[in-house]
This record gives C-alpha cells, structure tokens and sequence, in this order.
C-alpha cells in the first residue's frame, strides 16, 4: 500500500458545504472533504482519457475511484505553519480545558485528556472547542481554518434583477483563500503511478461548488508518493500491548445498526472493530470512556446533479476506550490503513489506535509573528495606485489634524463679522493656487480701523494679527503632529518635494484661516 | 492551462455593493476583502457578462441558435452536473495583486489599518429624495454609500481549462464591450466602465476578437 501526500493552497475561497447554518446559507467544513478530491480526480481522468462517461466496468476505475479497499481519499487538513509543515488532525473530544483558561499566541494552557484519566483537575472543565493541532516540540498548537463570508442574490436570467417569485438572499460561508491544506490518498501499489501522473500534469485545479465563479481555484503546491506512511506519524510497534485499547476517529464515521439503519452510536465502533479485525475478544467488554458527538453527512452528485442521502454519523475526534484489551501491531495496522464503516474511498471511518498517551500538557495558538520583508511593487499600475492611496491617506490626515486645530483655537471678542466675512472671501479666492500673498497683501493694506480689529483681537496668548502672519509666513510650522503615510514603498509627508509643488501646506493653512474665522462668526450669533 | 483578464477601467464612481453597511454610517457598504481593498465578485461578474450575452444574442437574426450553443458552453447552463458547467472559471475583479501583498504585510506589521486602505480607495456619498411638489428634501430619506473611486483598474482573470475556441473569445470579447454599467445606482450616474480583454501576456486583443464576431454574423447571415 503506498500513500500520495497531496499538499494543496487556496487561490480562491473553497465551497464545500456541510449541513450547519440556515436554508439560506451554504457553510463549509473547516477541511476539504476526500469525497470533492475523488470528485475532482474522477474529473481529471475522464479528461484524460477523453471520456464522457466511466466505464464501471473497467478494473482500473473501479479500484482507483469505487472500491474503499484498494484506494481512499483522505480529508484534506490544515497543515501547520512550521519549516517543515505536517498534517493537521481534529482535535479528540477527550480533552478538556480550565472554564477560565484563554487560548492566547505565546501563552500555553494546560490540557487534560480524560480518557487517559479523568482526575480532580480542572475542577470546573471546558471542551477546548473545534480546532485542528499538530505537535512543536513539547507544546500543541491549535489551528482554525479562515472563513470568507460572501451575500449573494439570485437575478432573474432574463430580467436581469430579482423579481417578486425569484430573488433569495443566499450567504456562501466558505474556506478562504490563502491557506494550506494536506490530503492522503492511499492506495495500491500498482496504482500510485496513475494516480501521481494524473495529477502532476496540471497544478491547477477546481474543487467545491461555484467553480466557474470565483470559488474552488486551488493549486496543487507538493506531491510526494510515499512507501512509509502512518497517519500520526507514530509507528504501531510503539502501541502494542497497551492495557487498554483506545480507538480515536480521524474523520467523520458512518455505521450502521443490526437493522442496517446509519446511526451515530459509538458502541458500533466496537463491532465495526471486529468486523474488521474479524475477532470476538472484545465483544464481552464494555467500553470504560466515551466522549463522542455526532453530525450530519451528504454530500453532492455532480454525474446525477442531486444530493446524496443525509445519513447521522459520529464526529471526528470521538474516543472510546476499551479496559483490558490488548492489541498487536498488525492489528492496529490493519485497522488504521482500512478504516471502518462506509464511504472509506471517501476518506470516512479513519480511526487511529492507542493514541493519546499523556494526562495533561500543554497547548497554544500558533505563533503568528511575520519574519519576512515588506514585498516591492512589480507594475507601473501599481505604483500609480499606491501614489494616490498615499496622497488621499495624507490628506485625510491633514483634514482631521485640521479639525483638531479648529477645534482647540477660538478668537476672543473684538472683531466684527464684515472683517471676518471679508478674510474669508479673500482666503477662498486664494485657496485653488494656494496663494497666502492675497492673504497678507489684505492684511498689510487694511485701513486703520480694521487693522486695529486684527491688533486687538486675541486668539490664544497671540493677537489674531500676529498668528495670522506666522501662519501664512510659515504654513509648515502649525502642522506639526502629522507622521509620514507608507503605502507598499510609497512614502509621503506633508513637506515633501510632492506636496511642496502642490502647495499643500499653504493651502490648509488658508482652509485653516477660513475655518478660524467661520468658528468665530457663528459663535458670536 | 490558458489565462486570460479583463480590465475593468472605472469611467465614474461605482459601488459594488454587498447586501449591507454600517449602523449608524453607511446604509451601503462596498465589497472589500480582509485588507480594505474593493473588489468585484467573479460571481457577480460572471452573471453581468452572461446577461450583457444574452442580450446580444437575442438580437441576433440567423446564427441566434449557434452562438446561443456558444454562449452555453461558455457560460455553462442552469444546475450543478458536469455537462451543465461553464468553460470559463471568472475570478475576482481586483486591484493589483502585488499591491494588496505589500498592504497586507502593513497591516499585519499594523504600520496601516485595514480602514485607512479602505478610505484611500473609496468615499462616501450622499443623497436625498426630493418631494416633487415642495422642492425640499423628503424626511427620512437621506441615504450614505461608499463608492469606489473612478480611474481605478481593476483586474478579474479568467481560466479556461481548455483552449477555448475562437468564437468562445469573440463571445467574452462583444460582452466585455457590452458591458458598460455595473454596481448599484448605475442608471443614475455610477458604475460606468470600460471593460478590455487581454490575453496571458497583457495584449489588448477585444476589438481582435470583436471584429471575428462581426465578421462571422455576417457570413453566417449572407
């Protein structure tokens, strides 16, 4: 049996629906389901081979996409953010943390598994939620998969709008793009090559629903056949001979009853067990631990164009431990590389064996720290962009630096309304060019009456005269809280060569004088 | 595997709306991603363009069924099957790529913040509903929504897993002339574009692959 790990990454955001939200809303797993990587290869061989319909017939379709013991395609996972990233796994429903215990970057918490046992501590537990993890060393780190949540409508095809029979508002809550995950495909050893060459041909490929509209596009980044393969990278030889026997579920499992019913029952985990193992040692033995849950599975047809049944099944991380039972290596083996219960081929039933192996340790959240550089813009276009986003942020600053001046200042009494109604009048005039000269030569040319208006007249410890002339002599010095704007390499300030040529200093100083003086008028009425 | 884009040139200020806004700011937001850049959902552009094609085929006199087929396999028809998918994947309508990188890493060093990228790009407009009888505004009729400023480019990509035929292109070619308004309020002044198709190596080649469409209507109706 060899094992193709098949790395994927996210261009696009990925629709794979599940059963959770409302009528109205398609929200998907946090993982891409082995089912949609089948779906897809399935699609991709029939290209190939330039077929319009498989031949169930055929030996070599039937093993590659229909028969759960020759070939199954795992989940897709997260994989870790490390140098050398692995496989991410569902989180067992045994672990429990402190009620009060915050999940934080950096700061571990301590994790209790309870089937291994359940002691005093914590004393008030807490599931430590859905999370997928991996190992660093002696810590766990915990992952979450990103969402983009997207509103669409439905529009009449013909109209070209939503009319009054046709117009939902649906909401697609879909994996985003940008993130990493990693698949198994097991099979066997004749097949590995087949299987490789149909998806080393063309890295790019369609998975999940709305593909032809801004979803599904992902690219296959590594592939690597493998003969040495063990889901959680611990060999069974080290897992032998245990007292009890622990059975974790990797992913979701369908089970059905002695009426051939699907229920979510862990007590059918036993007898999928013997099934598979074809022993009756356990049947006597009651199970000591079960922390199990249960969710919904379906699925879509793309050949038929409708849903699968929804069956109930237990979720992955379901734990259940037998007392007194010993297993051998080529049993866990045997266990761990078929799985149990349906839909194998589709990466359900994946168990693992004797698993977990401590009480308590401790677990964190990634460390989400960025040791890269800031990336450089490539295009003309870009540059252009990143130019006028610079010049509107520093704008914005200057505006709201401006209403903070206008804000702090207010002229006292001694000025009548005409003086001000006419210094604004000449600043407006000013304003297009950024010309203080208008300004200062009505300053400089004002009757003595007016000028004594502007002498006597206090704005802060200054007379109003005295700050006009400071500001349209030095428009740069009232603006000195603004730090510079970086947008990608772009850097601007209000001084620079830029904003000197524009005048912008001068400007919103003449904005700054019109806005002093209009404070002032209204005060007064 | 064949990439082509359209470039979409903002000739006024559009809103690509998203079905919200803001309580007590905007009653219309824009699309915007994580990192406060605007852009155009390939969904919702896939479904302008198929409609700005139907809209030319139905006026088509002859070849209607022809480049109705065309269109289909293009396009895709309506359900989820294999057979019923489109030979065109539509991304995203989006700003450069590597200046949302470049942001993105300033706002993950927190230098920016993901609403100053958004009011570098973008304002908010107002308006009011005018009582046709007094000439005053209508009460409680003042509305916000944040446009996307005009003269920005935005870049969707389309992808054919196959190389697509020409007259498949000539149909994206005509549409992408066709389409000249999107967004909300655009018969009110937004959401005017102008629309180009390029090929993987950023060569114009619309008006190529219009004149094909013209060419073959009418030998086809000769």
């Amino acid at each position: 049996m060899k094992a193709i790990t098949l790395s994927l990454e996210t261009q696009q955001p990925i629709l794979a629906t599940s059963f959770q939200g409302d009528p109205n809303s398609d929200v998907s797993y946090p993982y891409i389901p082995g089912s949609m990587i089948r779906g897809a290869i399935i699609g991709r061989y029939m290209r190939q081979h330039n077929l319009s319909e498989l031949d169930l017939a055929s030996k070599e379709v039937k093993r590659l996409f229909f028969d759960a013991n020759s070939t199954r395609y795992l989940n897709a996972y997260l994989l870790s953010q490390e140098k050398h990233p692995q496989r991410t796994l569902p989180l067992p429903l045994s672990w429990f943390k402190d009620k009060d215990a915050e999940l934080k970057e950096d700061s571990p918490i301590t994790v209790y598994d309870f089937s291994i046992d359940k002691g005093d501590d914590p004393e008030t537990p807490k599931s430590v939620g859905e999370y997928f993890w991996a190992k660093k060393g002696r810590v766990v780190n915990l992952y979450k998969e990103k969402r983009r949540i997207n509103i669409h409508n439905f529009r009449d095809r013909q109209k070209g709008r939503s009319t009054d029979t046709q117009g939902e508002l649906f909401r697609y809550d879909a994996l985003d793009a940008g993130q990493k995950f990693q698949s198994i495909i097991l099979c066997e050893d004749g097949d590995a090559t087949a299987i490789h060459m149909l998806l080393v041909t063309e890295p790019n490929i369609w998975l999940g629903g709305s593909q032809s509209a801004g979803y599904g596009h992902t690219k296959i980044i590594d592939l690597e056949i493998l003969n040495d393969w063990d889901e959680i990278r611990k060999p069974a030889e080290d897992r032998e001979g245990k007292e009890n026997l622990s059975i974790t579920l990797l992913s979701d499992t369908l089970l059905r009853n002695e009426c051939g019913q699907p229920v979510a029952d862990p007590m059918l985990i036993k007898q999928a067990v013997e099934e598979v193992l074809n022993i009756s040692d356990i049947s006597l033995l009651k199970p000591s631990n079960i922390f199990a849950s249960s969710t919904l599975i379906g699925g879509f047809n793309r050949k038929w164009g409708l849903p699968l049944p929804q069956v109930p099944a237990l979720a992955a991380g379901t734990v259940i431990v037998f007392e007194g039972i010993e297993i051998n290596e080529s049993q866990i083996q045997q266990l761990e590389c078929y799985g149990i219960g349906e839909r194998r081929e589709d990466g359900f039933g994946r168990v693992v064996v004797n698993w977990l192996e401590e009480k308590t340790f401790q677990i964190s959240l990634p460390d989400s720290s960025n040791t890269s550089s800031l990336p450089p813009l490539k295009k003309e276009s870009s540059h252009l962009v990143a130019e006028q986003m610079a010049q509107r942020l520093l704008e914005q600053k200057l505006e709201q630096y401006l209403q903070k001046q206008v804000g702090r200042l207010s002229l006292d009494e001694g000025i009548s309304n005409s003086q001000l109604s006419r210094l604004q009048s000449v600043a407006r005039q000013a304003l297009p060019n950024g010309d203080c000269n208008l300004v200062i030569s009505l300053l400089n040319n004002l009757p003595s009456n007016a000028r004594n208006q502007f002498e006597r007249t206090k704005i802060g410890n200054k007379s109003f005269r005295e700050q006009l002339d400071e500001w349209l002599g030095n428009p740069t010095d009232w603006i000195n809280g603004i730090k510079e704007v970086r947008i990608a390499d772009i850097e601007r300030k209000f001084d620079d060569d830029r904003a000197r040529e524009d005048k912008l200093a001068e400007k919103y100083t003449l904005r700054l004088i019109m806005a002093v003086a209009k404070k002032a008028t209204k005060e007064k009425k | 595997m064949p990439i082509y884009q359209l470039k979409i040139q903002l000739l006024s200020d559009t809103t690509f709306g998203r079905g919200d806004g803001v309580a007590g700011l905007i009653d219309q937001e824009v699309e915007h991603d994580p990192y406060g850049f605007p852009y155009l959902r390939g969904r919702t552009l896939k479904g302008l363009l198929s409609e700005e094609c139907d809209n030319l085929i139905a006026v088509l006199s002859n070849p209607k069924q022809d480049w109705g087929k065309v269109a289909c396999q293009l396009f895709g028809t309506v359900g989820s099957t294999l057979g019923t998918m489109g030979a065109v994947h539509v991304g995203d309508a989006c700003l450069p790529e590597d200046l949302r990188q470049a942001v993105a890493f300033q706002i993950e060093e927190k230098i920016l913040t993901k609403t100053e990228v958004l009011d570098s790009l973008t304002t908010i407009r107002r308006q009011t509903a005018i009582d046709s009888e007094s000439g005053i505004a209508d009460e409680g009729s003042l509305r916000s929504f944040r446009v996307v400023l005009r003269e920005l480019c935005l870049t969707a990509d389309f992808i054919f897993e196959k190389i697509p035929s020409n007259e498949m292109l000539s149909v994206l070619a005509v549409s992408s002339l066709a389409l000249r308004r999107l967004g909300s309020g655009r018969n009110r002044g937004r959401g005017s574009v102008r629309c180009t198709l390029h090929d993987s190596e950023g060569n114009d080649i619309t008006h190529q692959y219009a004149n094909i469409f013209g060419t073959q209507i009418k030998e086809k109706a000769a």
